[in-house]
């Protein structure tokens, strides 16, 4: 990487004020920058599948939970949606989001797409729970629904900014190099606190909407590919008929060594159940996207005699 | 460094771009990969469109580490299945002033990966765009783009696609 500083000095010159304070400003401009990109901006896809005025509340419900020791500051939220036209639509956003907030979107036929956002500002911290609902008015008929949450975090979690202003010398200085000596000490300062960058938190939603009449046939594999992650925590929600069924999910790490489980009961009439900010705290040891022998895998099975209709897990990554 | 007395020049520039290329160093720290997964159950070749795409508009600049499609459990029979991320206008279906034509943008490349002859679990494709060779690939911020999977069989295969798609955090 080539230093790119305003000004080089050349042996011979003599020094000049404005050229000195330039190279300071510049310093403290750069770390202007650095502190603006300590957000990381990611976003979570929430995949309701299609569903009718007829379904329970658990059709269209995810809940996540933002892991021990972060926060996510949510910034907008979209929906794409395909429904019948005219038909009309309200996302929510709630759990701990303060006071909920709400995106309305109308159909616009069944495989037609309508979309819809708006900027939110709202703020979630360590073991908070965000919801993500939808319902319709009156008779509806969704043949698929996107809700997408973008959402930033800051790498240093909260860290307070550098307040670095560089130096400012009038011309007329004859002092000693102490002035520059502490000006370069507290930029280096401020520095070694932006290397204190954390992970970046992401948010990955493996959904299923196929129902299983007989939970036994539900016997589902994601893979998730290597990306040398740390598998902060685990978010798992089950919807069903009722509870004498129940799925149990399984991540495992490339090698096939359970790193987390859960299984979830269902809590009937459609209604969705979920276990919530499981800590998983696992690394991935390979970050070869590329190969397959390196996925880890998140295995769903249904077990019991009532209708499963819909399974997610929700993992809270940091690289 | 530290300065003292009579400042030499290369003491000045020592130190500026010592300053400078440590905070590039750490500001680097930490690129972050994102996963972005897509799954169809029971995928043939007349799904709807609607069915088997995922929209999405990131907020950083991405720079795409790989596209995988593959198969679950299937149904009967073979079927190809193929992931493609293209950019795309957010409403296909709505005409610009200026006439019928969608508007479409500079940097618009359609990218795919196809699992061929699937006839059982776990059958699997990817592409790796990180490749000294090839394509190389950058999903710009605010830009809309979509995933899909499609099918050229009338066999119902449950099938899984993703991209990876890696952030970076520079000076300049």
């Amino acid at each position: 990487m080539i230093p790119l500083v305003p000004h080089k000095f050349e042996t011979g010159e003599t020094l000049n004020a404005a050229r000195l304070n330039g190279n300071f400003r510049a310093l403290a401009d750069d770390l202007k920058i650095a502190t603006d990109r300590r957000y990381a901006h990611s976003f979570a896809v929430f995949d309701f599948g299609g569903s009718n005025n007829g379904n329970g509340d658990g059709y269209r419900t995810f809940s996540v939970q933002v892991p021990t020791g972060y926060q996510i500051d949510i910034e907008s939220i979209e929906a794409y949606f395909w429904g019948a036209d005219g038909d009309a639509y309200t996302v929510t956003l709630g759990g701990d989001v303060s006071g909920g907030r709400s995106l309305s979107v109308t159909g616009a036929g069944a495989t037609v797409l309508a979309w819809a956002a708006d900027s939110f500002d709202a703020k979630l911290t360590a073991g908070q729970t965000l919801t993500v609902s939808y319902d319709g008015a009156g008779t509806w008929t969704l043949t698929r629904g996107l809700v997408i949450v973008h959402f930033r975090h800051n790498r240093f979690n909260g860290q307070a900014p550098s307040e670095y202003e560089g130096l400012e010398i009038d011309g007329t200085t004859t002092d000693d190099a102490t002035p520059l000596n502490n000006a370069l000490s507290d930029y280096a300062t401020d520095v070694a606190a932006e290397g204190n960058a954390a992970e970046a938190l992401r948010l990955v939603v493996f959904s299923m909407t196929k129902e299983h009449a007989v939970p036994t046939t539900l016997d589902y594999t994601f893979r998730i590919p290597a990306i040398g992650a740390r598998v902060i925590s685990a978010d798992f929600g089950v919807c069903a008929d009722s509870g004498s069924e129940s799925v149990q999910f399984d991540l495992d790490n490339e090698s096939a060594t359970q790193q987390v489980t859960a299984t979830v009961v269902g809590a009937g009439s459609g209604t969705m159940a979920t276990d919530l900010g499981n800590s998983v705290d696992s690394t991935q040891a390979q970050d070869d996207s590329d190969d397959s022998a390196d996925d880890w895998t998140l295995q769903l099975q249904g077990a019991g005699s009532a209708d499963i209709y819909r399974a997610y897990a929700a993992l809270w990554l940091g690289e | 460094m530290t300065l003292s007395g009579i400042i030499s020049a290369s003491q000045l520039d020592s130190d500026f771009g010592a300053q400078r290329s440590t905070l590039e160093a750490a500001i680097q720290r930490a690129p972050s990969r994102a996963v972005y997964p897509l799954n169809v159950f029971d995928l043939t070749t007349s799904t709807a469109e609607s069915l088997r795409v995922l929209r999405f508009l990131p907020e950083d600049d991405l720079e795409v580490e790989s596209i995988a499609v593959f198969s679950g459990v299937t149904g009967s029979g073979s079927a190809t299945i193929t992931a493609t991320l293209t950019a795309q206008s957010l409403l296909a279906t709505t005409a610009v002033p200026s006439g019928t034509a969608l508007p479409e943008f500079v940097l618009n490349k359609t990218i795919s990966v196809s699992d061929g002859a699937t006839t059982g679990a776990g059958a699997n494709a990817r592409t790796d765009y990180q490749s000294t060779t090839g394509d190389r690939l950058t999903l710009k911020k605010g830009v809309p783009y979509m995933l899909t999977l499609s099918s050229d069989s009338a066999n119902a295969v449950d099938a899984q696609a993703w991209i990876v798609a890696k952030a970076r955090f520079r000076l300049s």
